[in-house]
């Protein structure tokens, strides 16, 4: 019944496969597999509704590795990045908007008096400054008048001491596409956004577009893999991903604690919304939201 | 990219036996595709996300040989190898082939070398490819990736697919003997004109000889044939086996007929082996000498130009020892390194150091 098997490969690949069926009861494809696939694939050959959103022949495609801003002990030999495809021709900007990360998100303050009053307002919206630095020039987002240049120290303190970095200059983001920018592949980048969070970029492929691509710009960038982070849930329910985080509780078990908005409001106000027993709480963002 | 474990083997089976038919033509391949049921390459119970790995590594293993070094036929198998694998890839859509930027030239070279030799099978499925749209033109011949990883496996190919190429030859080409030349005449042309004599330049000036490029241009023929007489030696020593070639010489230094000639073959080879170590520097003591005398300070290398002095001074009867001693010695080059062995023979049949000045008077 092996008459085909004369191929190493396939050999190995069959004890592969009895093992399987040995050891494994249900066959199927783990979570995370069918997310990278699902990530991998779900764009795949996608074309436009509209005709004038079709990416014409001859585009570059950028493979972007952004990887994440914190980088743990335990990820030493393997650092988690998403991957992102941009077109040439489109803006850094457009990369920029794309670029999900928690610190994003943040909400600053303390509410456990108000939290109704939580304000709607997260940090992107107060802090809109974010620069790409690519080959000694950096390409600062100046698209709102409350922008700041975040860029300017640097160039100061390189310029102050001599340091050894010449011909630093910074330009502004929405002015630049892809295609603008002389770029090495595989050399380390920087996106840097709400001051101090800074992102490393690699980009590891540039190819032209195909026919089997997805050819619909408006989809681009288009985010390839992700990692599949895990979200902190609820310490009351264990079902539901915090929404809150509470020091100095006194109702709480541990300091400090998490708690979904619903098991957050049942614990630590009556009927009537008045705060009960003492505590500080602060909004919470987790990082495994963009699940 | 250690990849699928076994596969390579099996491609390089595959060229191998493709390499063995010594032909180009597709029906051949074909056959030899069949009958090893190469299709089912991709078989086996596998995931979409496996499936799309696999076929990438497959594809990115077979396109390695597609470019050079590889022999015109290896490259030419790739080429078959890669449409089979294409076409028999169970992705949907199917995984595609990546072609870097720097090596598009070489394949439109290739292209045009099929068409030139009228390979038409070929370049119809390099066209084919083509048209499938089952290349991707990128920057990097591999897609990056960025892991630490515990041990780096080094890659090995197959030798013995690859194109040995001629240093020598690519250096010395027909383009740079004519520049050569004219710069030559040029700055023959200048000595004229600053010496007294107008017509002829100064004793004095005469620091290079005037058949410097003719003399290269030998150089080069000359080495040109030792390497193919070379590497027919290298087949001829490698098809056989060892013992088949101890056989034959002995029944070669028999047919000589007498002891002596055999004990004068032992006493060579001892002697072509031996002065391996010496000769380094010996080589560099008479390239000093050489160029400390005007004149010859062409570079004319000094074992290459006393090569064709050995072949009429030599006997008859030192023959077969001469081709012993030179398979012996191929077998002992072919490990090392394609180089520069002729040092060796020749200092042999000098059988002694004699200075190199009165060697090339003889």
């Amino acid at each position: 019944m092996n008459f085909f098997l004369v191929f190493l490969p396939l050999r190995i690949r069959k004890k592969a496969l009895e093992r399987r069926e040995e050891t494994i009861i249900v066959d199927r494809a783990c979570r995370q597999e069918t997310l990278t696939y699902e990530m991998e694939s779900h764009a795949t050959g996608k074309r436009p509704d509209n005709t004038t959103d079709l990416i014409e022949e001859g585009e570059l495609l950028l493979t972007l590795n952004i990887f994440y801003p914190v980088i743990f002990q335990k990820h030493k030999d393997h650092k988690p990045y998403q991957t992102v495809l941009v077109l040439g021709s489109q803006k850094l900007t457009e990369l920029r908007d794309s670029i999900s990360c928690v610190s994003d998100l943040q909400i600053g303050g303390e509410f456990s008096s108000q939290p109704d009053q939580a304000p709607e307002h997260i940090s992107k919206d107060h802090y809109k400054s974010a620069f790409f630095y690519f080959e000694g020039i950096f390409y600062n987002d100046k698209r709102y008048p409350e922008c700041r240049d975040l860029s300017r120290t640097i160039i100061e303190w390189s310029e102050s001491h001599d340091r050894g970095y010449e011909n630093l200059r910074s330009v502004k983001m929405e002015d630049y596409v892809f295609n603008d920018l002389s770029l090495k592949i595989g050399f380390p980048y920087l996106y840097c956004h709400q001051g101090d969070c800074e992102h490393i970029i690699i980009i590891t492929d540039i190819r032209l577009i195909h026919h089997d691509d997805c050819l619909d710009r408006n989809l681009y960038p288009l985010l390839v893999k992700k990692h599949w982070l895990c979200t902190r849930k609820c310490f009351v329910c264990k079902m539901y991903t915090a929404r809150w985080v509470t020091n100095r509780d006194s109702l709480a078990p541990g300091d400090p604690c998490f708690f979904c908005d619903v098991c957050f409001r049942m614990l630590h106000y009556d009927a009537e919304g008045n705060k009960l027993g003492e505590f500080l709480a602060y909004p919470y963002v987790d990082p495994g939201i963009f699940n | 990219m250690s990849a699928v474990p076994g596969l390579r083997e099996d491609c390089e089976e595959l060229l191998g036996a493709f390499l063995q038919a010594d032909t180009v033509r597709f029906e051949r391949f074909a056959e030899l595709w069949r009958e090893r049921r190469f299709h089912t390459i991709f078989y086996g119970k596998m995931r979409a996300l496996q499936r799309k790995k696999l076929t990438e590594k497959t594809l990115d293993l077979a396109q390695q040989y597609f470019l050079p070094p590889y022999y015109f036929q290896i490259r030419v198998g790739a080429l078959y190898l890669l449409y089979g694998l294409y076409n028999a890839q169970r992705c949907q859509p199917k995984q595609k082939i990546r072609i870097a930027l720097k090596d598009w030239p070489e394949i439109q070279r290739f292209h045009l070398d099929l068409l030139d030799c009228q390979h038409y099978d070929a370049a119809y499925i390099l066209r084919k490819l083509r048209l499938a749209r089952a290349f991707h033109f990128t920057a990097m011949p591999k897609l990056l990736t960025y892991r630490s990883k515990k041990k780096i496996e080094e890659e090995h190919f197959k030798e013995e697919f690859r194109d040995p190429c001629n240093r020598v030859n690519n250096l010395i080409t027909n383009d740079i003997l004519e520049e050569l030349m004219n710069i030559h005449n040029h700055y023959q042309k200048m000595k004229c004109v600053i010496s007294a004599d107008k017509s002829q330049p100064d004793k004095a000036l005469s620091l290079i000889k005037d058949d410097f490029v003719v003399n290269l241009k030998d150089l080069a023929l000359e080495h040109q044939e030792w390497h193919q007489n070379r590497l027919k030696l290298l087949q001829s020593v490698t098809e056989t086996d060892e013992a088949e070639d101890r056989k034959k010489e002995e029944a070669l230094l028999k047919s000589e007929g007498s002891e002596r000639a055999g004990a004068l073959a032992r006493i060579k080879y001892r002697s072509y082996t031996a002065p391996v170590e010496v000769s380094k520097s010996r080589r560099h003591r008479q390239v000093q000498f050489e160029s400390s005398e005007p004149g010859s300070s062409c570079g004319k290398s000094p074992s290459r130009s006393k090569k064709p002095s050995r072949g009429p001074q030599t006997p008859r009867r030192r023959g077969s020892s001469e081709v012993r001693g030179e398979m012996q010695l191929a077998k002992e080059t072919v490990t090392q390194h394609i180089g520069m062995p002729i040092i060796i023979e020749e200092d042999s049949d000098g059988g002694e150091l004699s200075p190199p000045k009165s060697r090339r008077r003889r």
